[in-house]
């Protein structure tokens, strides 16, 4: 175990140096020109060349790296060119509150659709089972930005009963926090549950046809131990690889989400840097979401040996 | 409020008459502009002072939303978001209204001389900057030699290609003297600039960290893509104002969630958005819209050095293939004023004459014709995801096609375009305001500018635009923009179609607001009512 999780960790170490070379090797060919997006179309060319060459874009990309790295080593992260700050906290800072919205969004549904999923296996073409499976479906199908709108109009303008920035003011209490993330998270959920749903339920009806659990049940162990021990614990291997493979997309790729419910994460400030050629900030933002990425695979794998005596014990007959 | 001994001696006309009366004039131009807003097609969009009318009353807070900003560091500020959170902390010598006429803000008073190339401001006494030290002369010089001193890549140093550092002295403590390279007529205005905000002299190009200037708020915190807080500077120099005891800019990546979050009153301000964005509330009883003239618009530009647009007559039979009204009708529901292929609003004090082109597609053919082109001719239109610009680039495809113009259209991203729009054979480009129609003229018709994207070069045009540029005579820049007027019609190196309006949005309650051509934001004059 231990060894498995050192070559884990390893590997992981790597990957952030790849990826690090593969983002800057990206950003060369980005469109636009640095010191032009700063200063804006009607800026004369002098100046642009000057800012520049102020903030060294046009050196060599090579060099460009090389600097970046040791800077990266020596803990400096560099500083955005957009908005003339340090990276290193502005992606601490952004990075724990996707975090934040991430790990919300996961307790209200991996329960949620989870319980779902199994009730609906239990009785598989029944009322509830047709009804969630449609409802779902068409809710995982609307693209974010039309559920967010929809929410927002609902709860936050119609009823007034919820705020629509997800930002609490500042030194809001625990309550108010949360209550400025119900709309995010519900937005979440909504896009979220049918996969997580149909995932586990899929799973369910094949573990419940499965030989062991009729072994199990003519054995004469009672329901509930036959769900919980044998039915779920096997069903549950694929959802949980599915939750390990969206956490780097939930804290990093919720662009629409952060911009609609006015909730600046990781997400929004990457996208601002790429559109921006905002090199140290996009190459910050990029590390520590695959940092993130990885670690979340890392935790799924975890998860599934702990959960699957067969990896388990696999890693222990090598 | 505003003394006739505040204002220019000479010139500026316009300015002159609408403000030494101003409140007749105010009044005047409600009026005026009452019935065109009658005949809108937006329904409940008041025009700029409208919500002016009760007596002030201090206290409260507001929350604005603004577009992305950047940088907010003055000295290279471009962004619309970062222009608006900066206006509330620092100023500039004097501040352009809505009509145009200029209000002294840091300036009290100003005049040119030896023919408008020497400028000298008399700096208002007893304002101080927010870590409570004086603000003179000595700041003022440092802050635009600052801006146009090539060492630093500012934008401001575009925009005033006339003003040198040694150009700038003190010649005592509250009066400035600008020496500029020729006559400008119009140079207070150039001081309008967003970038020319008057910083202390020891500015250290954090602005972030240390935000000091003079204006009617301190700026408490900044938080990029988040926002700004302010609060009241209790010792603003005009102790009337501000009326606010807080304010919070807030930064929008994008124009659908400012407007819910307007709808909801999260946000009671939405500082600037467009004519699609304003369907969804223009019938929202709790909100008003506020329109103002404006001279944003579009350059359709034809290279008239290479084919086939170094033929004057194609170049016409295109500008002939346009149905403008129906183009301000269609993309911007009426908000806008028809262009005729120059860019001298109306808005501007200069009131151009000559007749309006109107479409004609049998002249357009004609024409074409002449030229050598009796099938017409396929080409490449370039524009960007930006506004109303790739509806108005497909119905530049519509409109050229009954006269055999076969346009392909290339809609890029807002940053590969800008990497060569001045090197398209055909290009459409959105200019925004400039509070001197010399601005734009210079910017982009000059044969030497570098945004000739045209690629246009005319002697006489260029002789006329240094005579405009000098004159002191608004009367006598009319004449001389009604002849360039003239030329750049006949010429076409650019289609204009239209001027827009601007649009921006207060909930009901926000008092005092007004709208700028140039999407300024000034909230020292704005209130709440309880």
């Amino acid at each position: 175990m231990l060894r498995f999780f050192g070559r884990r960790l390893l590997l992981l170490g790597v990957t952030l140096v790849v990826a690090s070379v593969l983002i800057f090797a990206i950003t060369n060919v980005l469109p636009g020109d640095v010191g032009r997006i700063i200063l804006g179309p009607f800026a004369p060319q002098d100046a642009v060349a000057r800012l520049n060459a102020e903030l060294g874009t046009d050196r060599p990309i090579v060099i460009r790296y090389v600097d970046w790295l040791t800077g990266v080593a020596r803990g400096d992260w560099g500083r955005s060119y957009a908005f003339d700050t340090a990276v290193f906290p502005l992606v601490v800072e952004r990075l724990g509150r996707s975090l934040t919205l991430a790990v919300s969004g996961l307790v209200v549904l991996v329960p949620l659709a989870v319980a779902a999923g199994v009730a609906a296996a239990r009785r598989e073409g029944g009322i509830f089972d047709r009804v969630l499976s449609t409802v779902s479906l068409a809710f995982g199908a609307l693209p974010e930005f039309v559920t967010g709108v929809f929410l927002i109009l609902v709860f936050g303008i119609w009823l007034g009963a919820l705020p629509i920035q997800a930002l609490p003011p500042d030194g809001a209490g625990p309550l108010t926090v949360i209550a400025h993330l119900v709309l995010p998270v519900g937005c979440l959920v909504l896009l979220l549950f049918a996969y997580l749903f149909r995932m586990t339920r899929a799973s369910m009806i094949e573990a419940l046809a499965a030989d062991y659990t009729r072994t199990a049940e003519l054995k004469g162990l009672p329901q509930r131990t036959v769900i919980w021990h044998h039915v779920l614990r096997n069903a549950l291997l694929p959802t949980i690889t599915v939750i390990g493979a969206q956490i780097g997309w939930l804290v990093g790729g919720l662009v629409v989400v952060e911009t609609l419910f006015k909730y600046p994460g990781i997400g929004s400030l990457i996208h601002f840097a790429a559109t921006n050629k905002d090199i140290p900030l996009l190459v910050g933002c990029s590390l520590a979401i695959t940092f993130v990425f990885a670690l979340g695979n890392l935790a799924a794998d975890l998860l599934y040996a702990i959960l699957n005596p067969r990896v388990r014990h696999g890693r222990h007959a090598h | 409020m505003v003394k006739r001994t505040d204002l220019s001696p000479l010139g500026f006309s316009t300015a002159n008459s609408a403000v030494t009366t101003l409140g007749v004039s105010r009044r005047r131009f409600l009026a005026g502009a009452s019935t065109l807003a009658l005949g809108c097609a937006l329904s409940g969009v008041a025009p700029w002072g409208a919500l002016a009318q009760a007596t002030p009353k201090r206290g409260g807070s507001l929350k604005v939303a603004v577009p992305a900003a950047t940088s907010i560091d003055p000295v290279k500020l471009n962004s619309s978001g970062g222009i608006a959170i900066v206006q509330q902390t620092a100023e500039y010598l004097v501040y352009a209204e809505p009509d145009l006429s200029l209000r002294p803000v840091l300036a009290t008073s100003w005049e040119p001389s030896e023919g408008g190339k020497v400028w000298t401001f008399k700096l208002r006494q007893g304002v101080k900057f927010h870590d409570g030290r004086p603000m003179g002369a000595d700041d003022v010089v440092a802050s635009f030699q600052r801006l146009v001193d090539p060492a630093n890549a500012s934008p401001a140093a575009g925009a005033m290609p006339f003003l040198k550092k040694e150009g700038i002295a003190k010649v005592d403590d509250h009066t400035v003297r600008f020496t500029l390279d020729r006559p400008i007529g119009t140079f207070p205005y150039f001081t309008h600039t967003y970038n020319c905000v008057i910083l202390p002299a020891d500015y250290a190009g954090n602005f972030a960290e240390k935000p000091i200037g003079t204006g009617p708020f301190k700026l408490v915190s900044y938080r990029p893509q988040e926002g700004a807080k302010f609060e009241r500077n209790t010792d603003y120099w005009d102790q009337t104002k501000p009326y606010l005891d807080r304010l919070e800019i807030q930064t929008f990546e994008s124009p659908q969630p400012m407007v819910l979050a307007l709808q909801s009153g999260d946000i009671q301000v939405v500082q600037q958005l467009s004519y699609i964005d304003a369907q969804a509330i223009r019938n929202d009883s709790k909100i008003a819209l506020i329109q103002a003239d404006a001279a944003d618009h579009r350059q359709l530009c034809m290279r008239t050095d290479m084919k086939p647009f170094d033929d004057k007559r194609v170049r016409q039979a295109v500008a002939l293939c346009f149905d403008r009204p129906a183009m301000v009708r269609g993309l911007l529901g009426g908000l806008a004023d028809v262009g005729n292929d120059h860019p001298i609003a109306p808005i501007y004090p200069e009131k151009i004459k000559g007749a309006q082109r109107q479409a004609n597609i049998a002249q357009a053919k004609k024409l074409l014709a002449d030229a050598g082109y009796p099938q017409g001719f396929p080409i490449d239109l370039y524009t960007h995801q930006y506004l109303e610009l790739p509806q108005y680039a497909a119905l530049t495809q519509q409109m050229l096609a009954p006269a055999g113009i076969k346009v392909n259209l290339k809609v890029e991203p807002t940053n590969l375009y800008y990497n060569h729009w001045t090197e398209v054979s055909f290009g459409l480009t959105d200019w925004t305001s400039r509070p001197v129609a010399a601005q734009i003229l210079a910017q982009s018709f000059r044969s030497t500018a570098e945004w000739n994207a045209a690629h246009w070069k005319s002697e006489p045009f260029d002789a006329l635009l240094a005579k405009f540029e000098a004159e002191p005579d608004v009367a006598q820049r009319g004449k001389l923009g009604t002849e360039m007027a003239a030329i750049l019609t006949d010429e076409v190196p650019a289609v204009i179609a239209y001027f827009n309006k601007n649009l921006r949005a207060a909930r009901t309650g926000v008092q005092g607001l007004t709208g700028s051509m140039s999407n300024y934001l000034d909230m020292a004059q704005v209130w709440v009512e309880s």
